[in-house]
Parts: C-alpha cells; structure tokens; sequence
C-alpha cells in the first residue's frame, strides 16, 4: 500500500489514466499532474515531472467523443395562471368602479386611484428587482416580512390620514393589488382574482364599500403572509437597494402615466376606463411572454461565435427578431382586442368605449414594454430618461389646453417613451456580445 | 505611477490598537468564519490563540447568499465588512473628477488583468500596477468595463493570451464571445476585490493562494506591507481538480477557471514574503510551482489534546468525519463498507459531517448511491458533530477517502483519539499517517477495505497503530507549536515592516 514513483509508471500508463479521467489530452503539465496524483496516487513531485512529459506528447485540447449534452429548455410554468389573474384584476377593478363610485362619489374615486395606481406599480417594480423577480423571490421577500407588512400598516395608517376617505380607499387598492403580485408570484393568482370578484358582487349588492376593499386588503395581505416560504428556508439575499429604488421609480413614473391623462376618466366613467385597460394588458403580457425567450436567444446567438468577431454587428439577428415578434404581438393583440371590445361594449348595453383611449392605453404599454427591456438590459438612467419623456409627452398634451381626443396624453406619452427606449434597445441587441459583457454582467 | 500613489490614498477603515501591538489581516475566501472545515477551524485556533496579536479578519465570499457567521470572534479580532464577488452592489463613492472635467479612466485594466492573470507568463509588476489603480480609482473601476473601449481592450489581450505558445501548455481553446463575456466579468471582480480598501496593518496573512491574496498584493505596493501565506491545499492545484471533476464544463471556462487560479498563485508564491504550507506535501507543490525553496516554512497544523485517549469500544465501528463533497469521494466511502461487510458483516459505519453548502447536488447523489447499494442502518449519515473527538471515540477504525486533502484535521482527531486510521494517500495524509494505519490509493476500494477489515479483525493491531499515531501527534502535530510558529513568523514579519 505505498504510492509509485514516476519511475515506476510508465508514460503509456500515465497517459491513458489522464485521458480516462479527462475524456481529453490535458490542457497543461499542472492539469496532468493533478490527475496522476489525484487518481494515479502519484507524489506531487513525481506527477508534476510526469505532467511535463505527457503534454510534450498531446497535440491538442481535442475532446474524446462523449455522450452529447442535452440541451434543456427552461419550461415556462404558471403562464395561463398569470394571464387569468391579470385578466380578473382588471375586470374586477372594472367591476368595483360603478359601486365605489355610487358609494363615496366619483371625485374620490378618481383622486384614489389618482394615488393607488403609481404607488402600486413603484412599489411592484421595486419588489421585482429586489425580490419576486429573482430566483428565490419568495424567499428573498421572506426575509423582510415583518417590515413589508409594517410598511404596509404604516401605509393604511398614514393616507386616511393625509387625504380622508380617498386616502384610505387608495391605500387599501394598493395593499390589495401589492399583496396580490406576490399571490401571482406564488401561483395563487386564480384565487386572488376570485376573492376581486367576490368583492365586486358583494359591492353591487350594496354592502360598504370601504369595508369591503378593507376586508380584500386584509385578506390578500393574510394569504401574501402565508405564501412566503418560512424565513429561514431563504438562502439567498434580496438584490440591491439603488437598482430597485430606480424601479420603483420607473413604476410609479409610468403609474402617473395611466392616471396623468384627464381624459380618461377614473371618477364617473372608471369602469369603461378599467375595461379599455383589458385588451393592452392582455397584449402587453402576450408580448412580454415572448420576449423571455431573449435569455435563450442572446446566448445562443453567441454561442460558437469567435472571440474575434465579439466586437462586430451581430448577422445573427434572432435577439432583434424576438422584440420586433414581441412587438408585433403587442400591437397585433391590441388592435383585435380592441376591436373586439368596440363591438362587445354596446352590443351589451354600455356606453361605447372611446377608442382613443384604446389607442392611449396600447401606446403606454409598448412604453412599458420597451422601457422595462431597456431596464433590464442594465440601462436604468436611460430607461429612466424613457419615462420622463413619456410623461413629458403626456404634461405637454395636458398643458396645451385641450387633447385632441380622449386618450391623446396617453398616446404621446406612451409613443414618445417608447421611442427613447426603443433606437438604444436595438442598438444593444443589435452587438449582443458587448451588451452582454458591457451591460448586462457587469452590474 | 509612484507619483500619483502619494497624492490620491484610499480611504481607510480604522483599525484601533495599543501602540506596541501587532496588527494582522487575515484574509480568507470562502471559510473562516462563514464556513465550516478544516480551514475555518485552523484560522479559528489561531485568532483565539494568538491574543497578543490585533486581528482584522477579512472574509472574500460569494455576493448574494445569506452569511450567518459560524465562529463567534475574540475581543481582539474585528471582523471587516466582507468583500461580496459577484454580487449586484455598485461601488458607493462618486468618481473623481479631474480638472478637465472627465474622470480620470483607464480602459486598458480588463486587458493588462487578462494578459497578466490569465497569460502563461503574467508579470506581478504589471498586475499590481493595474490592482493599485483599482484601489485608488475605486468608482472608475465599473466605468471601464462597461465601456466599449474597456471590452475591446480586453479583447485584444484575449486574443494574445489565445495565441500563446508555451512550454508545458497545449493550444489554448477557442473561445466564442459568451465565453469570453464570463471571463470578463470575473476579472471585473478581480478589479472589485484589489479596490477594497484595507486598514493599515504590520502583516497580510493570506489564508489561500487565490482571490485571498489580492487586496495584499495592492498593501504591499502601497504601504510595503509584508505577506504572509499558508495554504492548507495547494489552491491552484484544487482548482485543477474540480475542473478535472466537471466533464460537463466547457474547453474555455474550464481554461479560464484553471489559469485564473494558475495566475493567482503564480502572483502570491512571487509576493509573498514566507509561505507557510500546513505540511511537506503542499511544500512540494510549490516548490514544483517554481516557489523559492527559502521561501517556505513548514508549520504543521495541530490539535490540542487535553485528555488521555479512551479505549477503542471494540463494537467493529467505523468512523469518518469530514463534509459530504466531491473532495471526500463519499461514494467510495460507501464501496467499500458493501466490501467490508462482506468480510465483517457485523460492522457498522458512522459518517459525520454536513453536506458542503452549494453541493446539495452532490449530497443528493450520495443518499441515492447509498439507497442503490442497500446499506440501511449499516451505514449511517449522522450530519455535522460540534464534538468530533466525541465522535472519533466511538470508533474502532477511522476511514478517509479523499482524492484531496492537505492535512486533514479529522485524521489529526483520530490520532488524538489514538484511533487507527485507513486512509486514501492524497496530499500530506502520507507524511502525517506514518506508522500508525494503512494508506491506499484514491479510490482503490479493495485496498481501503482490506485495512479496515484487517484492523477490525485484529483489535490488538488496531490498538498499537492507534496509540503509535497518539504518540506521533503529541510529538509533531500539537497545538502549541502550531501557535508557536506562528507568532514568532507574524512577529518577525511585523518587526521586519515596522523597522522599514
């Protein structure tokens, strides 16, 4: 039971115990040296001597032919569940409008959703890059229950306070539509959507309005409580403070941009305004779903591409296909679903829906689109400087007295955000390597 | 380059002391006092032996994981902020503006790090040049590599270490641009790490041959620091090994990962000023990885022993300590009791230790292995033991399987124990296991179960192996000397840096 010498091995021996252990000749005298130890139960100093030889000998880093590794497509889980608690969201807040509005009167409704919806959408960006957008997320989020949840007590304590019954109902919207993202999060977004419904009957049948978005609050906020991991399963850490502090800055910004237009009207009207929202959401997140495919596509546009041509415009122009697919998607199922909603609304009765405000609404979410792209590309100033323009576009309408028709806010903001954003996203999947590099890994 | 050093310092983290004390940096990576191991237990026995002496501890760990400290620190250790690799954190302070208005960048520093580190022949002169203005320039550091002129640059120096030719080395491979992306990102972090400021210290003592060694490499240009390393593996040998263990691993990321740690090693045995390698076997390594043999001085890891050892139970146990990872080949661990109870089939085994935090993977491997070969209850998982010599004193036999080691403590343990060892020949385990059990080749199951066997069946061989083994400890792997050694080499290296 002692160890060989180097004298002892013969090179042909040590050269086929290298191969096996590899399946390859060894890149350098250390990597055959460390084998022959290793496996070979060599003295360092004899496989060392023995590593020098047996790389003299090799003529290359050649792979020996080994099974093919399989190439695993990441499964997209959870996808119709997401788009159905998207879909009853907004058909519940549709829903709740005409009784809320009946209850405590349109002006507050109005002003209440004035502070809900760009609150509610800082605040799921920022948890998206801190948390429930990263592997983990629940996990992540876990590890900060307790001040996510006095965070949110503080909120439902503070806007009554500040601005009376509107603050209180917008508060209560946004710990409801908060809670409920990390509901979807957690694959019970059905069940969230069904409870928004439940309210919505519940608030046509004449029981208190505020009383019961309190109770979905207090619901919504129970189930987010119990759909975090225990806090102490969590291994990883949530991602960095100033990356999502620029999010939420984002989401609130493009928040104020659904709500800035006064055209579109959240008070009298709020229920066919929640309805116009349908068609760009449900399009928006179709387009979304394709444009995930980027994190396959950039690295296998990349793969087997030499190092040398790193620097030059990509032939390869699948990561562009995949945003104009997603863009087209979005635009596709805008206009046919809004179409479809043209004819569905009067057909059932209602007051027809302003088309303009349609237009407002498909042109925000390309915005939205384009602009969180651009984000998470790891161009946040920029992404940032997309939404100011957008709500720029959007003040500029307000200011000049009068839009030429409802919605027209919307869609110049939501146009001019999506051209800022849209030239940079190009030009980076334009050279996917140096973004990748550049932008991406380097945070 | 001197010039500009003596106008711009970092800023300093202050280290409080008594003016005559001796003030060290222990930088780690990946251990000590986040980790469990052989490591961590070492830099824990020296910070709370060696009282005399101001330690700042500097851990360099993996960013985004939540830490929770395993070691609690003496009064006189302070344990620094950690530096995060590859976590999503930007650099606090602003970058500073020049006269002219613009930051003073340099774009070059991805393709001097790429020439320097990853190159067959890198210089120490050029890379602490480049490491020195990470440090002083610490918010520039992103600027570079998210500009496209720090990418090309980068490139270029790819394509030159790609070109190489060397002696000892086959063709490099060919990289495709994702490849060379991840690359890029590493040696962003490499530039993140040298820009972490340190506070002013009389020794660097570095725990690694590897990222542990860079914020030295900067204190030695700029304060003239003495550094002071031990490798308890050889780290640029380990790294050799896992990629020779992950067939799955790419030409390219396996060159990167194998000539980074070869770059980093290369760097510390040059700036070192002793090495102190834990046992002769890791001496050899770098003496055979071009180390002045004066360089280096020995300093044998060792355990306290306060009692007596006990009896061996006789009850035909066998015992191993150590985490459940790839290093520890757990599966032939489990071979060879299928071999041993064939011949005993009384015996039973007892493996105590955690699964080494990101191998779940690994550790999931092994109970399916275990579940394959039918062990049940004659091969037991018992999980990690705060009392491991508690654990050695239930043995008969003591079992190590590992394709590395340097100079396993869990060997020590059983010595201490007077415990006979059979053990797999990896590393220092020859020159500690001399004469008191039997030593095998890495995964030679039959030769493995034949020692354990033979010891099982003969108690009165067992007990003299186990008691030859007690007494070569008391005499060569004690604590004391252990501690010893190293407060007259901090001492000295201190004095040498304070008469300066």
């Amino acid at each position: 039971m002692s160890s060989p010498e180097a004298s002892e091995v013969s090179i042909t021996y040590a050269r086929a115990l290298v191969q096996a252990r590899l399946g390859r000749e060894p890149q350098d005298a250390l990597e055959a040296a460390v084998v022959l130890e290793a496996w070979g139960g060599l003295r360092a100093t004899s496989a060392l001597a023995l590593g020098h030889q047996l790389v003299a000998l090799a003529d290359g880093t050649e792979e020996l032919p080994r099974s093919k590794e399989r190439e695993e497509r990441p499964r997209e889980t959870g996808v119709v569940g997401e788009a159905l608690t998207l879909v009853l969201t907004v058909v519940a807040v549709a829903a709740w409008a005409p009784a809320l509005v009946r209850q405590l009167g349109a002006q507050s409704v109005a002003s209440a959703l004035w502070f809900a919806l760009p609150l509610t959408l800082s605040l799921q960006w920022t948890l998206r890059s801190r948390y429930l957008g990263r592997t983990d997320g629940l996990g992540r989020l876990a590890q900060q229950r307790g001040s996510l949840v006095a965070g949110g007590l503080t909120l439902a304590g503070v806007l009554p306070l500040v601005l009376g019954v509107r603050g209180a109902l917008a508060s209560l919207l946004v710990i409801t539509w908060v809670a409920g993202s990390v509901l979807a999060r957690r694959g019970w977004g059905v069940g969230y959507g069904l409870v928004l419904l439940l309210v919505a009957v519940c608030l046509e049948a004449g029981f208190p309005a505020l009383a019961l978005v309190a109770l979905a609050a207090a619901l919504t906020l129970l189930a987010a409580w119990k759909a975090l991991p225990p806090k102490a399963s969590a291994l990883r850490s949530p991602g960095p403070w100033a990356p999502a502090a620029a999010a939420g800055a984002m989401g609130a910004g493009l928040g104020v941009l659904f709500v800035g237009d006064s055209s579109a009207d959240w008070g009298t009207n709020g229920a066919l305004t929640a309805l116009s929202l349908i068609p760009s959401t449900l399009a928006s997140f179709w387009g979304g779903l394709y444009l995930r495919r980027l994190r396959e596509v950039v690295p296998r546009a990349l793969a087997n591409v030499s190092v040398l041509h790193a620097g030059r415009i990509s032939f390869d122009h699948s990561p562009l296909q995949v945003l104009t697919g997603a863009l087209l998607r979005l635009a596709g199922a805008s206009v046919a679903l809004s179409a479809a909603l043209l004819l569905f609304i009067p057909a059932a009765g209602f007051a027809t829906v302003s088309p303009g405000l349609l237009v407002g609404f498909a042109s925000v979410s390309l915005a939205v689109l384009t602009i969180s792209l651009l984000e998470s590309l790891g161009h946040t100033r920029l992404a940032v400087l997309a939404v100011v323009a957008a709500l720029g576009g959007e003040f500029a309408v307000e200011l000049s007295g009068g839009a030429a028709f409802s919605g027209a806010g919307l869609a110049l903001g939501g146009a001019l955000g999506a051209l800022v954003a849209l030239p940079l996203t190009v030009r980076l999947l334009l050279c996917p390597g140096r973004a990748l590099a550049t932008s991406l890994w380097i945070p | 380059m001197t010039g500009r050093l003596s106008v711009v310092r970092p800023r300093e983290p202050r280290l409080h002391s008594r003016p005559q004390e001796l003030r060290v940096l222990l930088t780690t990576e990946g251990t000590y006092p986040y980790a469990i191991g052989g490591v961590s237990s070492w830099c824990d026995m020296l910070v709370k032996c060696l009282t005399d002496v101001r330690w700042e501890v500097l851990p360099i760990v993996a960013g985004g994981q939540r830490r929770v400290a395993r070691f609690d620190l003496p009064a006189h250790a302070v344990l620094a902020e950690p530096i995060e690799l590859w976590s999503e954190q930007i650099p606090r302070s602003r970058v500073k503006r020049r006269a002219g208005g613009h930051a003073e960048v340099r774009t070059e520093l991805p393709g001097v790090l790429v020439r320097e580190l990853i190159g067959w022949n890198g210089r120490l002169d050029s890379l602490q040049e480049a490491l020195v203005w990470c440090r002083l320039r610490p918010a520039a550091i992103r600027g570079v590599f998210r500009s496209r002129a720090g990418w090309e640059a980068f490139l270029r120096g790819l394509g030159e270490v790609l070109a190489e030719r060397a002696d000892g080395a086959a063709a490099p491979p060919d990289f495709d641009v994702r490849e060379a992306a991840r690359l890029y990102q590493v040696l962003y972090w490499v530039a993140r790490t040298a820009a972490v400021p340190t506070p002013p210290v009389d020794v660097v003592h570095a725990t690694a041959a590897g990222w542990a060694v860079l914020p030295a490499l900067v204190d030695k240009v700029l304060r003239g620091t003495p550094l002071l390393l031990t490798e308890h593996g050889v780290y640029v040998r380990e790294a050799y090994l896992a990629s020779a263990r992950a067939p799955q691993v790419s030409a390219p990321a396996r060159f990167a990962a194998t000539r980074l740690a070869r770059g980093l090693a290369r760097m510390a045995y040059e700036a070192a000023d002793v090495i102190s390698p834990v046992i002769d076997a890791n001496a050899r390594w770098e003496e055979g990885l071009g180390v002045d043999p004066a360089k280096i001085q020995v300093i044998y890891n060792g355990v306290e022993v306060r009692n007596p050892p006990t009896s061996p139970p006789r009850t035909k146990t066998i015992v191993s300590v150590g985490r459940i990872d790839p290093l520890k080949d757990v599966h032939t661990m489990m071979r060879v009791m299928v071999e041993v109870l064939r011949r005993v089939p009384d015996a039973r085994f007892l493996h105590y230790g955690p699964v080494t935090e990101g191998q779940e993977i690994y550790g999931r491997a092994v109970l399916a292995h275990h579940q394959r070969l039918g062990l049940g209850d004659r091969f037991r998982f018992m999980g990690h033991t705060p009392d491991p010599n508690g654990a050695v004193q239930a043995a008969d036999v003591v079992l190590m399987t590992s394709i590395s080691e340097a100079l396993p403590m869990s060997i020590l343990e059983a010595m201490g124990q007077a415990r006979p060892v059979v053990t797999t020949g990896v590393g220092g385990v020859r020159d500690v296991v001399r004469g008191c059990g039997f030593v095998a080749r890495p995964g030679d199951v039959n030769e493995l179960a034949l020692g354990v066997t033979t010891l099982l069946r003969s108690p009165a061989l067992a007990q003299t192996l186990g008691l030859r083994g007690y007494a070569r400890l008391r005499s060569k792997f004690d604590q004391g000397a252990c501690v010893h050694g190293y407060r007259d080499l901090l001492a000295r290296l201190g004095s040498r840096r304070k008469a300066a």
